[in-house]
Order: structure tokens, then sequence, then C-alpha cells
């Protein structure tokens, strides 16, 4: 028996390959990289949505801590929330699950 | 596949074409999943890393640079995976699990079956970059500087694993043979 059948046979004995095309394998394959970008998302999702809550709440000790009172920084607050409002509308209205502006995404996605 | 259909499913599946990465997956899935079934011995061990191998390459697909075909990537990122998440202890419980398999097997007498068992124990008792040399060239799905980028080894040192563990397994059957 030469190397090369020796080699093989060995080969064989330790692991066959696999039959080919392997839908099953495939679509295993799909499902975690499904997972994993889920997961992912989720990931982002949530330093974001930790970000923006500490950045509010630390707004009002940094106030404080500034000598501004709540007559004061009425203004300021009431200006900041009303722009926090329009920036979550328009978040919604391009990223939200059944976006307002979905169609006009995926055509500049494409273009 | 030819290296230029390769390149062009490459580029379709980085751009997110999970159709291109699924047609990646067919062609490459056989040499992978055989490599890591020589070398991880237990098959259903063997194809969960490969789909997690699989999975991995997806989101660094862009590592890839070109220079090498995309089933050296894929096994070198599986033999990496299984580097960081190897446990001593589950690596000898999937070890126990497959000699009890085989040896559950070998009450048949089939003699097949005793040279598996003798190869796998011969295979075991391999260093580990040792093993993975031998995973990958032993079947002909790789060659010798393929082997060396997967497992970044000099290629001298791939050739010297695969002449070594050749004739420790070699011998091993040998013995196999003789006692069936």
């Amino acid at each position: 028996m030469s190397e090369r059948d020796d080699d093989l046979l060995m080969a064989d004995l330790l692991g066959e390959a696999p039959a080919t095309p392997d839908p099953g394998f495939r679509y295993d394959v799909v499902v975690r990289v499904s997972a994993q970008a889920r997961r992912r998302r989720a990931w982002s999702r949530a330093l974001n949505q930790i970000a923006l809550y500490s950045a509010i709440g630390l707004v009002f000790p940094i106030l404080g801590a500034l000598g501004v009172t709540w007559n004061n920084a009425q203004p300021i607050l009431m200006t900041a929330a009303a722009l926090s409002v329009g920036l979550l509308a328009a978040t919604i209205s391009i990223l939200g699950p059944r976006a307002a502006l979905a169609r006009s995404r995926a055509f500049f996605g494409r273009a | 596949m030819d290296a230029a259909e390769e390149a062009r499913l490459v580029k379709l599946a980085r751009s997110g074409d999970m159709a291109a990465f699924g047609r990646l997956v067919d062609a490459n899935q056989p040499a992978v999943r055989a490599f890591l079934r020589r070398f991880v011995g237990n098959y259903a061990d063997a194809d969960d890393l490969a789909q997690e191998a699989f999975a991995r390459t997806w989101t660094v697909l862009d590592r890839f640079d070109g220079s090498s075909r995309l089933r050296t990537f894929i096994c070198g990122v599986a033999f990496q995976y299984w580097r960081r998440a190897r446990r001593a202890d589950s690596r000898r419980m999937s070890r126990d699990d497959a000699y009890a398999q085989l040896e559950d097997q070998d009450t048949g007498g089939d003699p097949r079956m005793a040279q598996k068992l003798a190869l796998r124990r011969a295979m075991e008792e391999l260093p580990e970059d040792q093993r993975a040399a031998l995973a990958l060239c032993l079947g002909q799905d790789f060659t010798h500087a393929e082997a060396a980028e997967i497992l970044k080894l000099p290629l001298g040192t791939v050739k010297s694993h695969v002449t070594r563990g050749r004739a420790r397994l070699q011998a091993a059957l040998g013995v196999s043979a003789e006692a069936g």
C-alpha cells in the first residue's frame, strides 16, 4: 500500500468527510449568524440606553453643583426636552420597527 | 469552486449577501468539517465547532485578504476558537465519550472499529499542534503550506509534525492489526 493510500485510509478511519451539499449544516450556520447579530444589536441597544439615561441623570446634579436653580434652568430644560422629543420622533421615523421613512432609507441604502 | 468564483462570492458576502455566504458554506464545509472531525474526534463537537467557525467567519470576513483559499482562513478561525474555548475537563469528557462510543461499537468484533479506536487513542496522545497538522494533511485536503498558515507554524515544523505523527499512527494501526 502506498503512503498516499495509507494516509487516506487513516484519515478515513479518524473521520470521514461529510456529504455535500448539506443544507442542514448551512441552515444551522445561518441560524448562528442571526443569533450573533441579534446579540450584538441587543448589546449595542443596551449600551446606548445606559449612556442616554446616565447623561439625563447627570444633568440635574451638575446643574445643582453649578448653583443653577429650577427657575433659572427652566427655559434651558424645556428647550432640551423639546429637542429630545424631536430627536426621538425623528429616530423612530427613520430607524423604528415600522419606520415611516423605511422606503426612503432603503432607496438611499441601495444608492 | 474556483478561486475567481470564490472571490466573487466573498465580495458579495462582505456586502451582506447571505445567499452568497451560504454558497461559500456549501463549498467549504466538507474540508473544514473533515479536518475538525479528525482533530476533535467527536463528530457532534466537531460539527458544532465548524458551525461556530463559519458564523465567526461571517463577522470577520473583512479580515480575509484573499491571499489564500477561504477554507484555510475558516480552519484558522476554527483552530484559534478551539484553542481559546478548550477546557481540560470538557476535553477529557468528550474524549471519554468518544472512547465509550467506540468501545460500545467495538463489541461487535468489527476489525475496522478496532483500528478506529487504536488510531483515535494514538491521535489523542499527540501534542495538539501535531494532531492538528495531521488532521489537516492526512486526507490530502490541505497542503503543508496551508496547514502552516492555519496553525501559524513554520512550514518545516508542520512537515516534521506530519512525518512524526504519521509514524505514530502507522505504528498504532500496525499494533492494532496484529492484535486483531
